[in-house]
């Protein structure tokens, strides 16, 4: 089979994994090697479907030997199968780089056998591109469940970022649709992966992780991975020696940190659930980003949604902004989805949704309310934020001002006051708000598409 | 006062209009190929004296970074980007015809006010102007990193045409320098007819003449295996597609929305002519030959530049970078 069939073959089988970002780690460039790697990421193209395109994403291989019942490279699934040899992969990772289409290689694999056999190869591979082909430039790599500590530690000195999809959002749905994964296998290594990351900080090598603060307890919260991680063959300076040295990349052990993904939509758990268990990942193992992927209906399992249920995007979208708020605007999970009422709202977006529901902390004063105050204001974000902190140091601001700054308070006008005048969009109730804010959006061709594909919002 | 339209024609004046003692409310800066006086206005055609301009902008640097609580010792701070400074470059970039003023303004005021000169956008015109050219050519430097696309000549170098909405290719220089380490290219902007070369690790940004971008645009030998990377990238591409997320089942095209129309157009991805199997073979023939691995050779269109010197300091070359809008 030839590259180009084998390349759509195994691009096609990736495409599912919805992490694609070349971000967290900052690489200057180096004698003798090509690439880089930059903080901020760099997207260099945008699929159909209006994803981002940032690095090489294939298999290694699809001809994967497990059977989970959402993936479509399941061993039961008839597809064509392929496998990338090493030098094949890696001439396309650099002549896709040279001329500036990605940013690095993303690197998973169906299992071939054995977790560590696939392992094996997946190293080998990007032995070959850090080693011979002298690559600086970004490397995801993924961690198959139940990989050796050993390999994991490998493949960690020679990606910059590595991930262990927790993909379903329980162990019960784990075990109902992967019978070959055990929750303790996905959570294992995530743990040592923190600890070799902590380690490596203690050394002076490596990028900052987050503490190892215990999770509130989730679905997987009967595993233990600290003291998993502490079972292992030790971190630290031992684990330095053994490790894989010389490439262009340096040796830090997975300098961009750990990410996972979570399917949504392919099982029952609710947003309250999923914001839960992405809460307790973010603090118990330090991760970056935790990518959510729509269920994308492939096989016709009585265990799975009907093949002909619409890809839930908008619950998806709504997810991630959930994220970006927790993230970013120190929300809480709390604040955004409760027990009785575990979904997000999919009309409005989460801030928006949550400002209705705490009527009594607004409206903010632009001139005076805090950087979190002003943060928490639905429809300003931190460039508005930063715009409105430095302009106010000069003199007192109107709404004409902030309308020269170019910061619209379409959104923000029902939220705040200027000078201690309202808005001319103030409305005081909040179903009012939320009606104007429903109706604005309802005119948007969103919105239209939404209305005449009404089984996205049916979710079970 | 009628000014060459870059950084240094508006740096160069306002340091003649300080050695002069001019007042600077009555004047105004127009640039000097648009310039039309209007009733009663003189223009006076300030030539651009490097030197000069090079000094004022150290100056100003250095008046910026006064009581900056992130600046110690008149430099930034670590991790403190300079924007504050480096906008001369970025704001200078725009294509506007009140690019001149917003600069001259932004100095000024820059030279009287120090830091706080950006937190004037909401009452002055001027400085609101050019925080919007800045936040353009920081938008426009992003797009460059992300869709210049480099084909392999014959020679082995690197070259892509790219035509940004402002004159952003010096801007982004230093990012494709340091990520094609060991490598040759050149990067040519048609419109703004500006070209930066890249060779034996050294940058150089020049002017072109019209004859030359026509030379430029002209197709060029490709390397043996350019075709057959470019198939492969396609098919790569079209692999990646998710059925039920499009903008059917969206409501809205999510992809025009990141890569608008003027981008998609250069895109080889999007090239329906781009999907030939033979290509992808002659790829694998260089592979197994090692002719991948082969030196590079000399860059045909090197020539153009040789007669060309930095027109830039090199601080210009960085001036997007970790830039916020
Ligand atoms: S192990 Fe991975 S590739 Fe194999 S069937 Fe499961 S999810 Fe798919």
């Amino acid at each position: 089979m030839d590259t180009l069939a084998k390349l759509e073959i195994l691009a096609d089988a990736a495409k599912y994994d919805a992490a694609c970002t070349s971000s967290g780690v900052e690489r200057g460039p180096k004698k003798g090697a090509i690439g880089v790697a930059s903080n901020a990421g760099c997207c260099h193209s945008f699929t159909a479907d209006g994803r981002c395109v940032t690095l090489l994403k294939v298999l290694l291989s699809n001809a994967c030997t497990h059977d989970c019942a959402y993936c479509v490279n399941r061993v039961s699934n008839h597809v064509p199968r392929a496998t990338f040899e090493s030098a094949e992969l890696a001439e396309l990772t650099i002549d896709f780089y040279k001329r500036n289409y990605i940013e690095g290689l993303f690197l998973s694999s169906g299992v071939l056998g054995s977790p560590d056999a696939t392992s094996e190869r997946m190293i080998a591979c990007l032995e070959l591109l850090r080693g011979p082909y002298r690559f600086s430039g970004y490397v995801h790599a993924k961690v198959i469940p139940g990989t050796d500590p050993a390999l994991v530690e490998r493949l960690g000195r020679l990606a910059d970022r590595l991930s262990v999809n927790v993909e379903l959002p329980s162990a019960a749905s784990l075990e109902r649709l992967c019978p070959e994964k055990h929750a303790e296998d996905v959570i294992a290594p995530m743990a040592q992966i923190q600890a070799s990351m902590h380690s490596g900080r203690l050394l002076g090598a490596g990028s900052i992780s987050h503490g190892t603060s215990p999770g509130a307890g989730n679905a997987y919260s009967t595993v233990k991975p600290e003291a998993r991680a502490a079972a292992l063959p030790s971190s630290g300076l031992a684990r330095r020696s053994g490790a894989t040295r010389g490439g262009p990349r340096g040796e830090a052990f997975c300098p961009a940190g750990q990410s996972t993904q979570l399917i949504i939509g392919a099982t029952p758990e609710n947003d309250y659930d999923i914001l839960t268990l992405s809460t307790d990942l973010y603090q118990r193992f330090g991760l970056k980003r935790v990518f959510f992927s729509a269920y994308m209906p492939i096989a016709d399992d009585p265990r799975l949604p009907h093949p002909e249920t619409p890809v839930p995007l908008r619950r998806e979208h709504r997810l991630y902004q959930a994220d970006w708020l927790m993230r970013f605007y120190g929300f809480e999970a709390a604040e955004l989805v409760a027990h009785d009422a575990p979904f997000l709202d999919l009309d409005v977006d989460p801030k928006l949704a949550w400002a209705l529901t705490v009527p009594e902390r607004f409206p903010v004063e632009v001139n005076s309310a805090s950087k979190e105050a002003l943060l928490r204001v639905p429809g300003f974000g931190p460039a508005s934020v930063r715009k409105i902190c430095r302009a106010r140091r000069a003199h007192r601001l109107t709404f004409d001002d902030l309308d020269r700054l170019k910061i619209s308070v379409k959104r923000a006008g029902f939220f705040i006051t200027c000078s201690g005048e309202r808005s001319p969009r103030f409305v005081a109730s909040p179903e009012e708000i939320r009606e104007k804010v429903v109706s604005d959006a309802a005119s948007s061709a969103y919105n239209r598409a939404q209305r005449k594909n009404p089984r996205q919002l049916t979710l079970f | 006062m009628a000014v060459e339209p870059k950084a240094e024609g508006v740096l160069s004046a306002t340091g003649l209009t300080y050695l002069a003692h001019c007042a600077h409310a009555p004047l105004r800066f127009v640039r000097r190929d648009v310039a039309q006086p209007a009733l009663g206005e003189a223009f006076f055609e300030a030539p651009t004296l490097e030197a000069l301009a090079h000094r004022v902008y150290r100056g100003f640097a250095a008046r910026i970074r006064e009581g900056c609580p992130r600046a110690e010792c008149g430099r930034c701070a670590p991790g403190c980007s300079s924007s504050c400074v480096r906008r001369v470059y970025t704001i200078a970039s725009s294509d506007d015809e009140d690019m001149p003023e917003a600069l001259h303004a932004y100095l000024v005021l820059g030279f009287d006010h120090g830091r706080g000169v950006r937190s004037l956008a909401a009452r002055d015109a001027r400085i609101a102007k050019a925080e919007a050219f800045h936040t353009l050519a920081v938008n426009e430097s992003e797009k460059a990193r992300q869709f210049v696309r480099f084909s392999e000549l014959s020679t082995g170098a690197f070259f892509s045409l790219y035509t940004p909405k402002a004159n952003v290719l010096p801007l982004v220089a230093g990012h494709f320098a340091r990520r094609m380490e060991g490598e040759r290219f050149l990067l040519a902007d048609p419109k703004h007819k500006v070209a930066v070369l890249f060779s034996e690790g050294r940058i150089i940004v020049g002017p072109l003449s019209p004859e030359e971008v026509a030379e430029l645009s002209r197709p060029h030998e490709l390397s043996d295996v350019e075709r057959s990377v470019r198939a492969l990238w396609k098919r790569f591409y079209d692999a990646l597609a998710l059925p039920g997320r499009g903008r059917h089942e969206r409501g809205y095209d999510l992809r025009a929305q990141f890569m608008p129309k003027r981008i998609a157009d250069g895109l080889i991805e999007l090239d329906p002519t781009i999907d030939d199997g033979f290509a992808a073979q002659a790829w694998e023939s260089a592979v197994a030959a090692g002719a991948l691995a082969a030196g590079v050779g000399e860059l045909a269109a090197a020539q153009i530049m040789k007669k060309t010197l930095p027109a830039f300091p090199e601080a210009s070359f960085e001036a997007v970078d970790g830039a916020k809008g």
